[in-house]
């Protein structure tokens, strides 16, 4: 027990002075504009097929879902604003935030992991230059700034897969489902949704950064610190998703 | 006058675990010279290195570097001693992603204003030094290992640093490479006049490259010496490890 709590207290303090050389590297000119651009194209772009995909089919199972439930009551003319505000504040940023911390926090990882173990990244300090600047700005950045837009996306994929299952399924028109879901779900339900988007971006840069860099060993240890990655991001997404739904709703 | 030793170590203890693998280490490279750390397997000597350029962090005793001690300064203040103090990797620690023309140039494209043309003209020239021409487009999984050796000393130079460290830089080659590498090493050291540090096993690689020599054993410098000095010394280690290179 005060193994697993050493060690759970030693990643915290990992991450956190991450934390503190990614904020202190991020101000500090030169901008590294092309790796930026190269993580925002790693992280967002070639995550669309598996945000999409998840976002369509989560969204079909909602509607699915709620509209057998609600059509007890003969209610399911409500699917679409349930189902907003759910994808909204909760679905669409956690279900993205998951798959983007397994797919592109384990890349992170196993790429930084790999490059720690071949001495690459000692190899980069050698050459007086800072894999904090190189590797970890560029990553945490791209994460932060995508995880949002992917979200939003995501929300607009899932409420199309929705809108698909009400029409087919429900027998809900089609502007119905649009008008009531326009009516009833408010920009704060959005708001809120991408502001834990952010979060969880930075959560699944740092924590991939963090267990990359401290990777050890050979290929057994980058594979230890990859599923470690993952698990850790995905707990943190889903701890943290709690807290923030506390603080929105005081708010 | 003498002049001070351009790197200096005093008392350097370092422990990893808990457990101690440098004991109190007292070592001096003076300018021009190349320095040999001999020394069994796990003893601690590629640690010594990494404390030479601030890589590793001492517990107890000071290093100084171009008389600057490397103790107190940030990473920032490291950055400049590192322009100084350059280092070969054992594995080269080539960046895989980047050609062997990326790789070279990559410290000139951070530390120095060159156009490309120049940066061309100067990778080819360090290229020609290692001799190992016309490989600019080549990733490092496309190198043998003494190739790559050479990669990572002609990244080295690139800046012409006023030292170079070598951690075991003819480890995994076979006899005709490591001997093509030791005497690369002792040309290029001769040839552009640096300081260099060089941690080995391999006492034959030692004799071609080394102006002096220190054994390290169980965390502390048991001899220092020039060849000859090794070669008569009476201690039982010295004498093990020039039996056992025969």
């Amino acid at each position: 027990m005060s193994d697993t709590l050493n060690r759970f207290f030693n990643q915290l303090g990992e991450v956190g002075l991450l934390t503190r050389d990614f904020v202190r590297y991020l101000f500090r000119r030169p901008f590294e504009t092309r790796l930026f651009i190269e993580q925002l194209d790693s992280v967002g772009w070639r995550s669309l097929n598996v945000v999409n995909l998840t976002a369509i089919f989560t969204g079909m199972v909602l509607a699915l879902q709620m509209g057998g439930f609600l059509s007890r009551f003969g209610a399911k003319i409500y699917v679409s604003r349930i189902m907003g505000i759910s994808l909204l504040r909760e679905m669409g940023p956690v279900l993205t935030a998951l798959m983007l911390g397994a797919r592109v926090g384990a890349g992170i990882t196993a790429e930084l992991g790999s490059m720690t173990v071949t001495e690459q990244v000692e190899g980069m300090r050698a050459l007086a230059t800072s894999p904090v600047k190189k590797l970890v700005v560029p990553r945490v950045l791209a994460t932060i700034v995508m995880l949002p837009v992917l979200t939003m996306l995501s929300d607009a994929v899932g409420l199309c897969g929705g809108l698909l299952i009400a029409v087919t399924q429900l027998g809900v028109g089609a502007d119905y489902f649009y008008s009531s879901l326009i009516q009833n779900v408010a920009v704060s339900d959005l708001m809120s949704g991408l502001g834990k988007a952010l979060f969880f971006g930075y959560l699944i840069g740092i924590i991939a950064c963090s267990k990359g860099l401290n990777a050890t060993g050979g290929a057994d240890g980058v594979g230890r610190a990859t599923t470690s990655a993952v698990v850790a991001a995905s707990i943190s997404v889903l701890v943290s998703d709690f807290f923030l739904t506390k603080l929105f709703m005081s708010i | 006058m003498t002049l001070p030793p351009f790197i200096s170590v005093r008392g350097l203890e370092k422990s990893f675990r808990g457990r101690p693998i440098l004991r109190g280490v007292d070592l001096e490279v003076h300018e021009g010279e190349t320095l040999v750390v001999l020394g069994g397997s796990g003893e601690g000597k590629s640690v010594i290195l990494r404390h030479l350029n601030g890589l590793i962090r001492p517990d107890r005793g000071e290093v100084t570097v171009a008389g600057r001690k490397l103790n107190d300064l940030g990473e920032d203040e490291l950055g400049e001693i590192r322009l100084k103090v350059a280092m070969v990797f054992q594995l080269g620690a080539l960046f895989d992603s980047l050609t062997v023309y990326e790789n070279i140039s990559y410290p000139l494209r951070e530390h120095m204003t060159m156009s490309e043309a120049e940066m061309r003209s100067r990778v080819a020239e360090l290229l020609a030094m290692v001799e190992l021409r016309n490989t600019e487009g080549l990733h490092p999984s496309e190198l043998s290992g003494g190739m790559r050796k050479r990669v990572a000393l002609a990244r080295a130079i690139a800046i012409e640093p006023k030292a170079v460290l070598y951690d075991e830089p003819t480890t995994g080659l076979d006899p005709i490479t490591t001997d093509k590498i030791s005497r690369l090493i002792r040309d290029l050291q001769q040839r552009l006049g640096f300081t260099s540090v060089v941690v080995t096993h391999d006492l034959k690689s030692a004799f071609i490259v080394g102006d002096r020599f220190a054994l390290l054993d169980q965390g502390r410098i048991r001899f220092t010496g020039t060849a000859a000095e090794a070669r008569a010394s009476s201690d039982e280690l010295m004498q093990d490890f020039l039996k056992a290179a025969l």
